[in-house]
């Protein structure tokens, strides 16, 4: 057995999803979290954006995909990451043609990016969806 | 002219905490204005936690020290150093703040995203009086 005598820390990252009609832009990612581009809030949503391009692992055009074949298996799930929530909306995307992005954001990246990883939300506008319900925190 | 100063206070635990020197409170419409967060969006429960921690559940030890210490301390300045144990540096910005605050909020605790460079700055432009968003 090890002991361990001093601090000892948690780490930890959780999936999301976002689905949007097209590419997803900068434009849309703002309008869609409610913050002025040249707002002084604009940077943190702005290292999200950048965070959740770099972290997206699996992008897939759902509109272009074989009907006979289970949404899940285009995704890295790492053995259950899409949760109830996520298929539903797949399915939901699915039948109007969305594009989706799914990855982790972590939680020892950078303090932004830990923000939101130990947040849990989900927002909707008529572009674009995120998941960032499934914070295990 | 800012109507907010903001000290970092770097703790023993490696804890990022911040010292939110206030002329003027403002209230949470203004901090969400100049947030740049639009009402009922994840940008203004974002940000409207945020001054929830800051004004509501912090710790004002101008009024602390006020209300209960200044009979202990003869200085509010001792009363940082030897109650709060907070190093030279940080007690002498923060006591020369004093007579010209409204409140002085120990924001111990902070979310992740003040924990670096991007703190201090964003939360003077936070708590900047209508108007005087630069």
């Amino acid at each position: 057995m090890k002991v361990r005598a001093g601090f000892v820390s948690n780490s930890s990252s959780t999936s999301f999803l976002i689905l949007t009609k097209g590419e997803l832009d900068r434009d849309a990612f703002f309008d869609l979290m409610g913050v002025e581009k040249c707002s002084p809030a604009a940077e943190l949503f702005g290292q999200l954006y950048e965070d959740v391009r770099r972290c997206a692992r699996t992008k897939v055009d759902l509109g272009k995909l074989p009907k006979d074949v289970p949404i899940e298996r285009w995704f890295d799930d790492r053995g259950g990451g899409l949760s109830d929530r996520m298929k539903e909306k797949l399915a939901e995307a699915r039948k109007k043609g969305l594009i989706a992005y799914f990855g982790y954001l972590d939680s020892e990246t950078n303090p932004v990016q830990t923000f939101f990883c130990t947040d849990s939300f989900e927002v909707e506008s008529d572009k674009v969806y995120f998941n960032g319900l499934d914070c295990t925190w | 002219m800012s109507t907010a100063v903001v000290v970092p206070l770097r703790e023993p635990s490696n804890h990022e905490s911040l010292v939110v020197c206030l002329h003027r409170v403002i209230d949470r419409e203004t901090f969400l204005r100049n947030a740049g967060a639009r009402a009922d969006t994840y940008a203004s429960e974002v940000f409207g936690n945020l001054y929830t921690n800051i004004i509501v559940y912090s710790l004002d030890v101008k009024a602390d020290f006020d209300r209960y210490f200044a009979i202990e301390y003869p200085t509010f300045a001792e009363y940082l150093r030897k109650r709060l144990l907070w190093d030279h540096k940080v007690v002498d910005a923060v006591a020369g703040q004093y007579k010209r605050c409204a409140r002085i909020i120990f924001y111990d605790r902070t979310v992740s995203f003040m924990d670096h460079e991007l703190g201090p700055g964003l939360l003077t432009k936070l708590f900047m009086e209508r108007g005087r968003r630069q």
